[in-house]
């Protein structure tokens, strides 16, 4: 590896973990669109910027494309509350207009601006080892990682500092105002650093790309875990992988690195989405699959218990009763019942059903848990009493 | 070029009126099905779909070697289906919020397509000039055969629209009761959401895939303040969409290395903005007006 | 027909995510008569009207209206939703709302004409809102909105109506309005069945009640079952209806 591609690997790392991290809270708090707006918006706040500052990495420029990313979440506010549309709307209004504003700059001064369009969209990271930091004449490191690395360390400082009122704030904003952590503080705190990050990670990654950096690692890492501390952490490490693995692929196929990035993260989503553990879709299609069954069985029991305390009625326990009673197809009876039998709920003789004891207590308790508004307990319930669960 | 020159040429070249014909279709067809979209607060769902094409016309061309407008239009399709069905797929199996899977498809179908692109801009093939206007849309590549193909597309759309003009009504306003009335809502849905991708992609070309959604929402968003009655709210997109087309085609070809998307975005958004500030009994001047005079009633009655 | 039940439910039961919002509910409501629905929050009345409309998939039961299934039945149904539940911004006015009762009949495709204009202005007429005819619909109150949506069922020509809280948020006039309905309907021999929250009017809106909460406490004439055993076991407190909160 040569210098400049280790320094341009440690970039895009930086940036992946400095996305990852307001990402996460504005996943939590479903404000990922809004990520999108200020991405776009801060455009043409970058473009004035760059010709005031003539350097893409300057401070300065950060600062006040950031203003322009804060401006659109309060421009989209305004709008909303004027009630001349709905809130996505609002959303979907402002920031193309900003970006378009941002890319007709760029088209019409290209000669001043050493943007260029592709480069809005995607990044430049490949560029980013000629821009150095030249301190008394010695090259210090690209620009850009000095400015990415200040802002991660800013972003870790604030997190540190706040974790408390962005967390409450975060799931439970009624009781963060009562405790008086001033929501607004937080969302405008929460909507700066996002938009310094997006600034920030213009350069390396693009206008749009930065989103996937600031959205698809969070929303993974909420598929894997239910804690904010691990969430945080997955994210980065999500992030960070996607970054190297993204850099590489991109170095082989001579393609966008940003875009590579992106792509990435997508088939990372991908496996993560189907494979993960509880929250994933063939587990969660799995578990449906279980609950269903169980529920059959469960009303089936309850019906039996029904009509065996009228007795009135002998044909209710019939089986092909029963199976029409429900509406069932015969292979979804046939696994009913067996399941149930299995479990020892039922006794079938000479195709008339019968509840088991252990049938008479298990839709007892059912039923209290039912009436009683506690259906959470059905849950535990079921594993106490179930010998086999179903598949 | 200047602008009256430009006006000139309209009526007498060729290549202008094409382009002109072009956006005037884009224009009524995104205005249109933009009404759906924006009532059914779908408005976003357009940005996401816009971006997933992007790969789909990448892939196309990977495919056949050469432009073809109306396989680049099935490809497009194609992988903005793909994108809105992972949509749903992500908001009905996982607990992911629904913003958060639009945001997902996006930028990853996006970044995939930027990927393919730059992959494609490396190769040898002389034919891939162009494929760079899907960004920011460049409307002077629009050819006599992408109007053509436009219109039929626009038109069966539109077709659509009048054939199951009651329906459609009804799904947006209370799709419950559309079902108990015994209409199949989700065949109607299919059919709005399929009709709402088509208006998009037959935009990309001129607009681009960044900025379609736009073209999706604003004349909408801008008619909507005009008038109470879905009908007139969509001639009226429809009209304004036109409009904004016509201008930012009008203004971006008579510039030089002016993408057309940008331009076009700004006129909607321009629209948008003077509907908000004038338009009669919702605008914020009426209103502003409204309460100034009831401030002034209110000082005359005694209380 | 006439000795047919207007509704019947058997063994129904609807679960959302496998857990029971309503649970093995039997019911036979015979033809003619006005029924409220009552049962604290959460305790599946709307769910209840939404199952027998066939809007959720119940998990076992099968529901009877007029001795046959919801889908042969559609014709002789009507449905008021929630008022609440649809999006009020929504650019039309109060005739083109009401005019969507007859899209029903009118099938596939084509568009209400000139007999059913004039048949949603009656309607309009009856529920006092005929000069609002022209009014963009975001600008009627809570109870004119109501109206709007009752006006709209009588339209469809049914024989049985399923209203969802229509008494919710409406002023005086429209509460008026809304009970000379009922009763017209109820004298037409129509069955009306209602979600109803406010348990002190019961008696006097309607001849039948139900007693729910997830499973169906009791179902029977208001004179016969309204009484503070039937209440406690609905709700779950001692309630004595002296002293019910309105």
């Amino acid at each position: 590896m040569s210098i400049p591609q280790i320094e341009i690997q440690f970039i895009a790392i930086i940036v992946a973990v400095a996305c990852a991290i307001p990402g996460a809270f504005l996943v939590l708090r479903r404000m990922a669109m809004i990520s999108d707006a200020i991405s776009h918006a801060i455009l043409p706040g970058i473009v004035i910027g760059f010709f005031i500052t003539q350097d893409v990495s300057s401070p300065f420029l950060v600062l006040m494309a950031a203003a322009t990313g804060v401006l659109t979440v309060v421009l989209v506010e305004i709008i909303n509350r004027t009630r001349l549309v709905k809130e996505d709307a609002a959303i979907g209004l402002v920031f193309p207009a900003l970006f378009s504003i941002g890319v007709i700059l760029i088209t019409r001064f290209a000669g001043d601006v050493h943007i260029d369009t592709h480069a809005v969209l995607v990044g430049e990271l490949a560029f980013a080892p000629f821009n150095q930091l030249i301190i008394n004449g010695n090259p210090m490191g690209p620009k850009s990682l000095w400015v990415m690395g200040g802002i991660l360390v800013l972003s870790l400082v604030l997190l540190g500092v706040f974790y408390k009122e962005l967390k409450i704030s975060t799931f439970d904003p009624q009781l963060a105002a009562s405790l008086g952590f001033t929501p607004v503080v937080i969302h405008y705190g929460l909507m700066t650093m996002t938009s310094i990050t997006a600034v920030g990670a213009f350069d390396a990654v693009g206008a749009i790309l930065v989103v996937a950096l600031m959205i698809v690692p969070p929303a993974a890492a909420y598929l894997m875990t239910q804690s904010l501390n691990r969430m945080l952490v997955l994210s980065s490490v999500i992030g960070i992988a996607a970054a190297i693995a993204g850099y590489w692929i991109a170095h082989f196929l001579n393609v966008s690195i940003g875009g590579s990035m992106a792509a990435i993260l997508g088939f990372i989503f991908l496996l993560i989405y189907f494979f993960a553990p509880k929250r994933g879709v063939i587990s969660v299609l799995m578990r449906r699959k279980q609950q269903k069954l169980e529920f059959s069985m469960l009303t089936f029991l309850l019906h039996l218990r029904n009509h065996s305390i009228e007795n009135s009625n002998p044909e209710e326990r019939e089986v092909s009763h029963l199976t029409d009673h429900f509406q069932w197809t015969s292979k979804r009876a046939k696994e009913v019942l067996e399941f149930a039998e299995n479990n020892n709920m039922i006794r079938i003789d000479d195709g008339m059903v019968e509840l088991t004891d252990k049938g008479y207590s298990f839709t007892d308790e059912a039923m209290q848990y039912i009436l009683t508004d506690k259906k959470n307990e059905l849950e535990s319930m079921k594993g106490r009493f179930l010998l086999f669960r179903a598949e | 070029m200047g602008w009256i020159e430009f006006i000139q040429e309209l009526f007498t070249d060729y290549t202008s009126r094409t382009v002109i014909l072009g956006t005037i279709v884009l224009g009524v067809v995104s205005g249109t099905l933009g009404t759906f979209a924006v009532l059914r607060k779908q408005s976003l769902l357009g940005d996401a779909i816009s971006h997933a094409s992007l790969p789909g016309i990448a892939i196309v061309f990977l495919l056949i070697g050469y432009k073809d407008p109306l396989l680049f239009l099935l490809g497009a399709i194609a992988s903005g289906v793909i994108g809105t069905l992972w949509i749903r797929g992500i908001q009905q199996n996982t607990a992911i919020k629904s913003d958060t899977a639009l945001g997902i498809i996006l930028t990853v179908f996006f970044g995939l397509g930027i990927v393919l692109l730059t992959y494609i801009q490396r190769l040898p093939n002389a034919n891939q000039a162009g494929l760079d206007s899907y960004l920011f849309g460049q409307a002077a590549t629009l050819m006599m055969k992408d109007v053509i193909i436009m219109s039929v597309l626009g038109g069966i759309s539109l077709l659509i629209v009048l054939l199951f003009w009651k329906e459609h009504k009804l799904l947006i306003f209370d799709a419950e009761y559309a079902q108990t009335l015994g209409f199949n809502t989700r065949f109607l849905d299919i059919l709005m959401t399929s009709l709402i991708v088509v208006a998009i992609v037959l935009g990309l070309q001129t607009v681009g895939v960044v900025l379609m959604s736009a073209m999706i929402i604003a004349p909408a968003a801008a008619a909507r303040q005009w008038t109470n009655r879905l009908s007139v709210m969509i001639i009226i997109a429809a009209l304004f969409g036109a409009v904004s087309g016509i201008a930012g085609t009008a203004i971006s070809t008579s510039t030089k290395n002016m993408a057309t998307g940008p331009v076009i975005v700004l006129a909607a958004v321009f629209i948008v903005a003077l509907s908000f500030v004038f338009a009669p009994n919702r605008g914020l001047l009426f209103r502003y007006i409204n309460t100034l005079k009831k401030r002034k009633n209110h000082e005359h009655t005694p209380n | 027909m006439a000795n047919l039940y207007a509704l019947e439910v058997n063994d129904l039961t609807v679960a959302y995510r496998y857990k029971p919002v309503l649970w093995d509910i039997d019911m036979k409501i015979p033809q003619g008569i006005l029924m409220g629905i009552v049962g604290p929050n959460g305790a599946g009345k709307t769910t209840l009207i939404k199952a027998i409309l066939g809007l959720v998939q119940p998990v076992a039961g099968s529901v009877r209206i007029f001795g046959k299934p919801y889908k042969k039945a559609r014709s002789k149904v009507a449905y008021v939703p929630q008022k609440g539940s649809v999006d009020w911004d929504f650019p039309t006015n109060v005739l083109d709302v009401v005019l969507m009762g007859t899209y029903g009949k009118l099938g596939w495709i084509k568009r209400p004409g000139k007999e059913e204009k004039k048949q949603a202005l009656e309607a309009l007429e009856k529920v006092g809102m005929l000069e609002f005819r022209h009014r963009q619909i975001s600008e009627l109150s809570g109870g004119q909105q109501q109206r709007v949506f009752l006006a709209r069922a009588l339209l469809e020509n049914a024989e049985i109506y399923f209203m969802d809280e229509p008494f919710q948020g409406v002023d005086a006039i429209t509460e008026k309005a809304i009970i000379k309905l009922l009763k017209e309907l109820g004298s037409q021999g129509k069955t009306v069945i209602a979600v109803h929250h406010d348990l002190q009017s019961v008696p006097e809106y309607f001849d039948w009640v139900t007693f729910l909460n997830v499973k169906k406490v009791a179902a029977g004439p208001v004179k016969d079952i309204f009484n503070d055993d039937n209440l406690t076991k609905t709700y779950g407190i001692n309630f004595q209806l002296s002293e019910t909160p309105s």
